[in-house]
């Protein structure tokens, strides 16, 4: 399916006014709205389209864990178990089982069956476990808003179904970091807008603080790398290698870290208040940018990659 | 194998075939005619040779009209051989860019005979050219020109100075920027004009760049006579002109840039053994930014869209990944770049210092930021 500009804003709009309606309880209504076929029919429009509004909305839920399992076939999972920032693998599985340490999007209710990707013996290993059993604990922390879980526990052997290996957690890590850099684009973007309000408005020395040149060249490097963002999600979609993905990731970590550095130091002593919205994109952003890999371990893996081929890979052909 | 306008390839897909196995069935002269040069007039002998072997053979042809000496076409096949012969290891020549540069802006703006006459030169390799635009008071404020046009006849008599032209001293001609207007007529004052580099009344001294080479040039003009049928557009239109080239040059050329960048990062990969997978890895991804930048405003410029300010971004990714790459190479290549004169350690140590400029030539990086500002983001500007 290829969807037109004209289709594509019907759509924006529809998930906009969807988003609005219901702040509480998004998953529910996009299900009914039928989101999940949208995602099987066009990814790319579905996921640009969402991620990129729940980043601008800053909205209390995800469907990160339905992109990620969407990606692999025939899982019946309810989540996913999404490994621990700093590691690229939290959870472990052993002739033991699994030692399960990781984050939640949301409470996972109990009796669901939930999708856990170990360090296994000889390579990665994607494992269906059941949550009861497993510790859930709120973890607010930084974020505020998004109901992020801790969850720990260990699963008997018995109880472990094997899904995939390597490919298949490569396949769900790629569409994890397409759908988180789009929500960070989102993101970037309301940041970016946040400043050039700001500074478009308030005048210091009788001008108003954007005609000042450190002021313009701080908001016109975080436009550049929200160029970049953008062309590279665009370009994730046209190759099937997930170091397209990694680097879709990799350039919307840069917008945002950016945007977070450069906005908050123009916005002022507003940019450090409770009541300006900005700390509120600053915490999600963070929390975004570290998970499936954040900054230094996605350039890590991209580096690891052409240094053990030896070659570059021939992505964004002309 | 000899492309005519009846067997050029149709598609992208067709030129990086068939270019590969012209490639191939080439290697031995192209290996000799790539070789590191031993010195500039030997480097630039060689570079036309591989010019003249490009455009008769075909392949630089390709995306320029048949009465501009091409082959027709889309330019997008044109910049499908450079990334090719790049990728084959032979590094694109200055003249290259010089005809991504200039070409477009002649095409455009050149009385049709002219461009009929003058371009094929270029294009062939018979014929170098330069740019004559900085002036030692007019970098980054170029609309600020003074070098002076002044009607005689049906000439033009220049006078004034020109600085930081490179390769003046090997260059048939320049695309010269002069002051036609009023003193203060800023960029609305300004004319294009092709002049002849063997005119009476032009003093050439070349400047060293701190890598060594005698690249820029100083030129003294001194009652220099152009031809008014050598004017490219508009009496006054200079301004155009100027724009379409640094556009060409932030689009095109920012293309065959980061082409070569990635052939760099290959050689560092083998040579740098040590090289921190982060460092590479962000090597890389901003050599990706670029190439996602360019590909964007090559295949615009190819399908004949405006580009508006976008090229900004480009040209401010390229000295970006450029200044990182080279950078990374120096710290983590060894003492060897630092204390050896063998030509790989020198061409890494070059390639360091010229990355220097990067953010300095073509527009500064703080021109590129001030048009993202304002025409981008439309921030508000001084009252």
């Amino acid at each position: 399916m290829s969807i037109d500009r004209t289709e594509l804003d019907l759509l924006r709009g529809a998930l906009e006014d969807l988003a609005t309606a219901h702040p509480a309880d998004l998953r529910d209504a996009l299900r009914d709205f039928g989101w999940a076929d949208l995602l099987v029919e066009d990814p790319a429009v579905a996921v640009e389209v969402l991620f990129r509004l729940q980043g601008e909305r800053l909205t209390d839920e995800t469907l990160l864990d339905e992109v990620v399992l969407a990606a692999i076939e025939g899982s019946a999972a309810a989540a996913v178990v999404l490994p621990l920032p700093g590691q690229e693998l939290s959870s472990r599985y052993d002739s033991e089982g699994v030692r399960v340490d990781g984050v939640f999007t949301r409470p996972v209710e109990a009796g669901a069956t939930v999708l856990v990707s170990c360090r296994a013996l000889g390579g990665t290993a994607v494992l269906a476990v059941p949550v009861d059993g497993l510790l859930q604990k709120a973890a607010q922390g930084l974020d505020l808003g998004r109901p992020w879980v801790r969850v720990r526990g260990d699963v008997h052997p018995g109880a472990v179904a094997h899904v995939g290996g390597d490919a298949a957690w490569e396949r769900m890590l790629a569409a994890g970091r397409r759908a988180l850099a789009a929500e960070l684009l989102g993101l970037g973007t309301r940041m970016l807008d946040l400043a050039v309000e700001h500074t478009s408005s308030r005048v210091q020395f009788g001008q108003a603080l954007a005609t000042f040149q450190v002021v313009r060249h701080k908001l016109a490097d975080v436009r550049v790398w929200g160029e970049v963002a953008e062309l590279a999600f665009a370009a994730a979609w046209e190759d099937t290698d997930p170091l397209a993905a990694t680097l879709a990731k990799s350039a919307a970590v840069r917008y945002t870290a950016t945007a977070r550095e450069h906005v908050q130091q123009l916005l002022g002593g507003m940019g450090f208040s409770w009541e300006h919205d900005f700390h509120r994109y600053l915490r999600r952003a963070i929390v975004l940018e570290s998970l499936l890999g954040g900054a230094s371990a996605l350039r890590a893996e991209i580096g690891t990659s052409i240094c053990e081929s030896g070659r570059l890979p021939d992505l964004a052909a002309l | 194998m000899t492309l005519t306008a009846d067997t050029i390839p149709g598609t992208i897909a067709d030129v990086r075939e068939q270019f590969g196995v012209w490639l191939h069935e080439n290697s031995d002269r192209l290996r000799e005619l790539c070789a590191p040069g031993q010195d500039v007039a030997a480097t630039f002998t060689a570079q036309r040779e591989l010019q003249k072997l490009l455009f008769d053979s075909g392949w630089i042809r390709l995306g320029w009209p048949a009465e501009l000496g091409g082959l027709g076409g889309e330019m997008v096949l044109r910049a499908v051989v450079v990334e090719e012969l790049c990728s084959a290891g032979y590094p694109p020549p200055f003249s290259f860019g010089t005809q991504e540069v200039l070409g477009p802006a002649i095409a455009r703006y050149a009385p049709p005979e002219l461009a009929a006459d003058l371009l094929p030169r270029l294009l062939s390799g018979s014929e170098y050219w330069c740019q004559g635009f900085s002036e030692p008071g007019a970098g980054s404020d170029l609309a600020s020109l003074r070098c002076k046009a002044v009607e005689d006849g049906d000439d033009w008599v220049i006078s004034g100075e020109k600085v930081w032209t490179s390769w003046a001293q090997v260059a048939d001609r320049c695309l010269l920027l002069a002051r036609t207007g009023e003193p203060n007529s800023g960029s609305r004052g300004i004319t294009a004009l092709m002049m002849d580099m063997d005119t009476p009344g032009i003093d050439l001294r070349p400047l060293v760049s701190m890598n060594g080479d005698a690249e820029f040039c100083s030129l003294y003009l001194d009652d220099v006579r152009i031809p008014r049928s050598r004017t490219l557009g508009e009496i006054g239109g200079g301004w155009a002109v100027a724009m379409t080239i640094l556009a060409s040059e932030r689009g095109a050329a920012a293309w065959q840039r980061q082409t070569w960048m990635r052939a760099r990062l290959h050689d560092l990969l083998k040579q740098a053994p040590d090289l921190p997978p982060a460092v590479a890895g962000e090597a890389f991804e901003l050599i990706h930014a670029l190439r996602l930048l360019s590909r964007r405003t090559v295949h615009a410029l190819s399908r004949g869209e405006d580009i508006g300010a976008t090229p900004s971004f480009d040209k401010l990714l390229m000295s970006t990944a450029e200044k990182f790459l080279f950078a990374a190479a120096l710290e983590h290549l060894g003492s060897a770049t630092l204390f050896d004169d063998d030509p790989t350690s020198a061409g890494w140590r070059n390639d360091y210092l010229y990355s220097r400029a990067s953010s300095i030539y073509g527009g500064a990086a703080e021109i590129q930021r001030d048009i993202i500002a304002g025409r981008i983001l439309r921030l508000p500007g001084r009252r």
